[in-house]
């Protein structure tokens, strides 16, 4: 079965696909959201759709902050994404940070997209770095630049 | 590798050139891109990455940094002081195994 909140969907199976928020659905002005959802919402600019997944374990949006998402592209054409990342977001003050633990890297903005984008621009810039300078490498990089290798794939 | 633990002051903030005097004192490689990448290399590798935005101010991600230089927060702190020396530095990373 597939969950659903608001008119969201998820499918587990494709934990890589995009959703789109449809506020002009009357099932959704139907919805009763928490404070925290309203805003969450509110900022990820009320209708839109975008290559960033809730993860489908969360069948409820409990807060506005932190958040958990998938990422699925890297926003680099030369670039696959093997798997999705985990993305969580956090805010601190007036400013979004997106983390992705797995590589101990974070992008950060004015609102959540902006964060996940610089994230995703940051991992693809850090992909090139290293592969330029995989020769010289130190144990902590090694480590960081082979996760890498694992979840990115060059076209 | 030791990790990076301990509770943070979340209320503790450091500004651009905070970064910057850390940047300087522990020589760590800038290069501009669309945020200021730096590198900590030594004896010719590449050990550690942080970056920050070219926005002048406070960096609200701080904490981030922090974990990517691979600094607890009494070490952090004394980086931000510029009291950490490169040696020290190094001596840090050594102990915690990323050297």
């Amino acid at each position: 079965m597939i969950p659903e909140l608001g008119g969201i969907k998820f499918t587990p199976d494709r934990p890589a696909c995009t959703f789109s928020i449809p506020f002009a659905n009357s099932d959704l002005r139907d919805t009763k959201f928490t404070p925290g959802q309203e805003k969450f919402l509110s900022e990820t600019k009320k209708s839109i759709t975008f290559p960033i997944d809730i993860e489908p374990e969360s069948f409820e949006i409990q807060q506005a902050t932190p958040q958990r998402f998938t990422i699925s592209t890297l926003l680099d054409d030369r670039l696959l994404l093997q798997m999705p990342l985990e993305v969580e977001i956090e805010r601190e003050n007036e400013t979004y940070i997106a983390k992705c633990g797995v590589f101990e890297e974070f992008g950060y903005g004015d609102d959540p997209m902006t964060s996940v984008i610089d994230l995703q621009q940051t991992l693809a810039e850090l992909y090139w770095t290293l592969k330029e300078e995989q020769n010289r490498l130190g144990p902590y990089l090694i480590k960081i630049w082979n996760r890498l290798q694992e979840v990115i794939l060059e076209r | 590798m030791e990790p990076v633990t301990g509770s943070y002051p979340r209320e503790m903030t450091i500004k651009a050139k905070d970064f910057d005097h850390i940047v300087e004192k522990l020589q760590l490689k800038i290069r501009d891109s669309h945020d200021r990448l730096a590198w900590f290399e030594y004896e010719g590798r590449l050990i550690l990455r942080t970056r920050r935005s070219h926005k002048k101010g406070e960096l609200p991600f701080q904490h981030s940094i922090r974990q990517q230089l691979k600094l607890n927060e009494d070490e952090f702190r004394k980086a931000v002081k510029c009291c950490l020396s490169r040696d020290e530095y190094v001596e840090i990373l050594k102990r915690k195994g990323y050297l």
